[in-house]
């Protein structure tokens, strides 16, 4: 038969062709799922998160923070209250998350339940959207907004939190971004020397400064100091060696004064004769119980950086002694973990843990399930210590913003820190119930040098907000 | 039935018409296989011979399926009056071979005997069409 | 004794072999394609005009399979079966892809199934394409030419290769009905220097068997025929006709320094063409390496190969994967979408059946002793639909470098949908006249 023998060929050579394209689909089909569905470029890595409906993130009152937006089979994420992006943090498909998306994530993406076979098959054939809960934050809209115009436009952090709970009522960190238009605003925003996506309340690290003033007063209150002893030469600057020097935040009313007075002008030299006349050689209640060398974080949040002093300039050990005693040597400190310290003294000595989850509600759930805080305070100071320091805070309030004390107790202090270049303006304040149903901390921190009475007027419609809190 | 139950038995049934589809191509293949492969060996071995009674010298191979009848394209060309055109045809199924009448105007004998419908052949049988007469001889199979 | 797949034949008729399973076969298809459109229309409710798709398919598969039937007993019973199932196969994924797509690509079954049909029916389809063989080959040069001169694009893209030629909405593409001319003329010419070729083969000195005097006439068509598709950037088409015409010069001469030729010339145009052709760079380079830049030029190769990946063994089931991902899934990328959606198992099924109308168009080849242009044509068309789908199937799965080809009957395109019906049609007819 002519051309039987090529044709035979041609349709052998074919045969082998089709089961060679089917080798090379079983080998991809096979083999890509561990390496091709892997890679960061699979799309359907990012459809599956886009399919996912995020939780709704709302503040103690049920005002809206976060929501996601349906849009073509996918959802994305939309941020309703500008004051506290940088409490909420964002959500990206592209860069990841973080701030409460982050620390939440589990509960906000939920996790698709399959109980049945209908399940099993509805998730497979019509995939609906991955439905996450809903979560209920500690904060409160109005005293985030509150505290967010007090910061203006400066660098800093603030936080407010219920000393009694610990629950954080406002959680600020500035420069920050719109996690609106992250995507879009991600290479300036990530080349930005104000390092936007740092937190300063929860991460940054800072020179103690003025706050030993406070535990200083606190140890002396303690141990039972005459605080109407005067001290001489009390508006003179301390020289620190090395060049640096600490002087009065305010001007001093003279140059004797108690530790009170000096407490309220921010001098640190009656504190720097306290120390040396009584406490030289030791600092252990400022290690040790304030633990200021275990950073604090908050459950889940990013983790501060290990709180190591930067290289100290070349000063000997007394001088280095000295310096840590007044807040300028090794001690270091992020504002959540001052933000204790301060809690403790506004409750009654002790400091419950930080937390800013009040409630979550799980999708077709109608009721909230509230949060419950974690139990166990850590002692700081003894009741009337606490009270003591109240009492010198309020007096320090008064002084500085001419005003009595409302219906509640008002307290704050204000103090600078100061490592190398940057520069701190601090302001710790408390607000406290007559009858001690409510106590609530404040921490306002500016890396800039501020003056103490813009500071104060700046900070007074916080200290309104909170006391226009509800019951 | 709720949607996604329905989505999952059409994707069943999808895929059981695919693997149906394979399956009945593979079996179609193999049947046919098998039976070109009987139809080579018979092509090369006939199962016997048809001998015409009156005519010794005329021997036929017996290759079934073979029609006999006057017109020039039968296997087995009867040239007689009483023939038509397509008289007759042997086939084989089930084992056996069949002896058929095509509808002639006279009719087919067996032994003698004119056949109604199919009439299975067995060795030594004697086909009348016309004054024809054909004995079959089949050959001996191991 | 050994038994040779390609001598059988269809069980002759009269004997007790049946031919439901045509019918079987029909409607296992038929089930197939419906329990795809029902499963789409359950995923998109409020679209019932994808079932006009389904529809016409039908009547088409209904309407050629008793045509053929009373018409055509004898015809090969495999071919059609498997070109129905593909060509229902390919509408519904283009209605899952691209809707937009759909309709269009349905209403060009109907003329696709009428040339098939006609080409089946009609034994005067291949006396015409023999006797007007220079007439059909100068007017689809003429075509191919006109193209060039006003050639359109129906995507609308000003860089996109013009290789169609556009008249009252309907788009037709020159360089298919080329392939199908093309193989008409190889096949009466060479069938009429076969013996002459064979005769000299291993007599005379080397060579001599395909001297000029005997191919003159076919390399000058040949070679035209490759500079204007060449002209044109249509490469794929230019290398499948290449390959084809070598294919065949090798079954007609029965030369085997044909093939050692045709692979060194494609190497070395493959070379050329790499520093001649921008495109032709593009693709190798791709292909060498498409992880270097998998999210620029690349993409479209790696999507497919993650289309793989993603369907695994059984699938994400119709509607469920996301080939979306692959551009322009619905025509030179089909069958990596199939692949998500039906799985791997679908893929074996898909080239299962490119591989029954290689086994069965070579075998009709084969039936067909005696008549040296029947044997020729029926090589030559089924050489240039499993090339075409080796091509790209290939190129899908990064084998070969990518040629820009549909896959028959299931890609989106008009023109060649309908070129290759009619070449199933001409197939259907050399399997039946045999007899």
């Amino acid at each position: 038969m002519p051309f039987a023998r090529e044709i035979r060929r041609l349709l052998a050579a074919s045969l082998a062709a089709f089961a060679l394209i089917g080798i090379a689909a079983a080998y991809w089909a096979v083999s890509g799922a561990s390496t091709l569905l892997l890679r960061e470029d699979n799309p359907r890595v990012v459809e599956a998160q886009r399919r996912i409906e995020r939780g709704r993130i709302f503040d103690r009152n049920g005002i809206l923070l976060a929501d996601s937006v349906a849009a073509d089979g996918a959802f994305t994420r939309n941020y309703a209250h500008p004051a506290s992006y940088s409490a909420v943090g964002y959500f990206s498909l592209r860069y990841g998350s973080s701030g409460t998306e982050a620390a939440f994530d589990a509960a906000l993406s939920g996790e698709r339940e399959i109980a049945t076979i209908s399940d099993y098959l509805r998730a497979h054939t019509l995939r609906p959207p991955q439905v996450g809960a809903d979560i209920r934050l500690s904060l409160d809209a109005a005293v985030q907004e509150a505290l967010v115009a007090a910061m203006g436009a400066l660098p800093g952090a603030g936080l407010v939190m219920d000393a009694t709970s610990g629950a954080l009522l406002a959680l600020a960190s500035q420069p920050t971004f719109n996690p609106n238009t992250l995507d879009e605003d991600w290479a300036r925003l990530a080349a930005d020397a104000g390092e936007p996506f740092f937190h300063r309340a929860l991460q940054g690290n800072y020179q103690l400064g003025g706050a030993a003033y406070l535990l200083l007063l606190a140890q002396a209150i303690d141990s039972g100091f005459d605080l109407s002893q005067q001290f001489a030469g009390a508006s003179a600057a301390v020289d620190l060696g090395g060049g640096t020097t600490v002087a009065c935040i305010q001007e001093a009313p003279s140059d004797q004064l108690t530790l009170p007075q000096a407490f309220i002008a921010g001098c640190p030299a009656p504190f720097l004769l306290y120390w040396q006349q009584n406490l030289a050689g030791t600092q252990a209640h400022i290690k040790a119980e304030f633990d200021f060398e275990q950073p604090l974080s908050l459950a889940g949040f990013p983790a501060p950086e290990a709180l190591a002093a930067p290289a100290s300039d070349a000063v000997d050990a007394g001088q280095l002694a000295l310096r840590n005693a007044l807040g300028q040597g090794a001690l270091r400190t992020t504002p959540l973990q001052l933000m204790t310290v301060l809690s403790a003294i506004a409750a009654d000595g002790s400091a419950a843990a930080p937390n800013i989850l009040a409630a979550q509600r799980p999708p077709a759930a109608e009721s909230w399930l509230a949060h419950a805080p974690p139990t166990g305070r850590a002692r700081m100071f003894s009741p009337a210590v606490a009270e003591a320091l109240r009492h010198q805070l309020s007096a320090s309030w008064s002084a500085l913003s001419g005003r009595a004390a409302p219906e509640a107790a008002i307290g704050a202090t204000l103090y600078r820190s100061q490592a190398g270049d940057a520069l701190q303006t601090w302001l710790l304040g408390f607000i406290r119930w007559h009858d001690g149903s409510r106590a609530i901390a404040f921490l306002l921190l500016q890396e800039a040098r501020v003056g103490a009475a813009a500071l104060i007027t700046q900070s007074q419609p916080v200290f309104d907000a909170l006391l226009a809190l509800p019951g | 039935m709720s949607i996604e139950v329905a989505i999952f038995l059409l994707r069943l049934l999808a895929g059981i018409s695919l693997v149906a589809f394979l399956l009945t191509l593979f079996a179609v293949i193999m049947r046919q296989m098998r039976q070109s492969e009987a139809l080579l060996k018979l092509s090369a071995e006939p199962q016997g011979y048809l001998l015409r009674e009156d005519e010794p010298a005329e021997r036929h191979a017996l290759r079934p399926p073979l029609t006999l009848g006057r017109a020039g394209s039968n296997s087995i060309v009867v040239d007689d009056a009483f023939a038509s055109a397509l008289h007759a045809q042997i086939s084989e199924s089930e084992g056996k071979l069949w002896l058929e009448d095509c509808q002639s105007r006279n009719g087919t004998r067996l032994n003698g005997e004119p056949i109604g419908g199919r009439t299975i052949l067995a060795d030594g049988d004697i086909i009348g069409i016309g004054k024809w007469r054909y004995r079959l001889a089949l050959s001996t199979r191991e | 004794m050994r038994v040779d797949l390609t001598q059988s034949t269809a069980p002759p008729s009269g004997l007790h072999s049946g031919k439901g399973f045509r019918w079987a076969l029909l409607a296992l298809a038929c089930g197939f394609v419906l329990a795809g459109y029902t499963t789409l229309a359950l995923l998109r409710p409020g679209d019932p005009a994808l079932w006009s798709g389904f529809c016409l398919w039908l009547l088409c598969a209904a309407g050629g399979a008793f045509l053929l039937e009373l018409k055509l007993p004898a015809r090969d019973p495999y071919l059609y079966p498997a070109v129905m199932l593909l060509s229902g196969w390919g509408l519904l994924a283009i209605e899952r892809l691209a809707p937009a797509f759909a309709e269009r690509q349905a209403i060009w079954l109907v003329p696709a199934m009428a040339s098939m049909l006609l080409a089946a029916i009609f034994p005067q389809a291949l006396r015409w394409l023999r006797g007007y063989r220079y007439v059909l080959l100068t007017l689809a040069l003429a075509l191919l030419l006109a193209t060039i001169a006003v050639g359109t694009n129906p995507s609308g893209f000003e860089a996109a290769p013009r290789l169609w030629l556009g008249l009252g909405g309907i788009y037709f593409q020159p360089a298919e009905a080329m392939k199908v001319i093309l193989v008409a003329f190889f096949a009466s010419y060479l069938a009429e220097q076969s013996a002459t070729m064979r005769a000299l083969l291993g007599k005379a000195r080397a060579g001599m068997n395909l001297s000029p005097r005997l191919l003159g006439p076919i390399l000058l068509m040949w070679l035209l025929a490759l500079l204007i598709l060449l002209w044109q950037r249509d490469l794929g088409t230019a290398m499948l006709i290449f390959i084809v015409f070598m294919l065949l010069l090798y079954v007609a001469s029965g030369d085997w320094r044909i093939i050692a030729a045709a692979v060194m010339l494609v190497l070395l145009a493959a070379f050329a063409a790499y520093f001649l052709f921008d495109l032709v760079q593009l693709r190798v380079d791709i292909w060498v390496d498409p992880w270097a830049d998998a999210d620029g030029r690349a993409y479209q190769i790696v999507q497919s190969l993650m289309a793989f990946a993603a369907g695994g063994i059984f699938g994400s089931g119709l509607g469920m994967g996301a080939p979306g991902y692959i551009p322009v899934a619905h025509s030179d990328f089909i069958f990596a979408a199939i692949a998500e959606e039906w799985g791997l198992l679908g893929i074996i099924t898909l080239v299962s059946c490119y591989g029954l109308l290689a086994w069965r168009g070579f075998a009709i080849a084969l039936q067909r002793a005696g008549s040296a242009f029947g044997q020729l044509l029926a090589v030559g068309l089924t050489l240039m639909l499993v090339a075409q789908a080796l091509m790209i199937m290939a190129g899908v799965l990064k084998l070969l470098p990518l040629t820009g080809l549909t896959l028959p009957f299931i890609s989106y395109g008009g023109s060649s949908l309908l070129v290759s019906f009619f070449m199933v049609g001409i197939l259907l007819r050399l399997s039946a006249s045999e007899r």
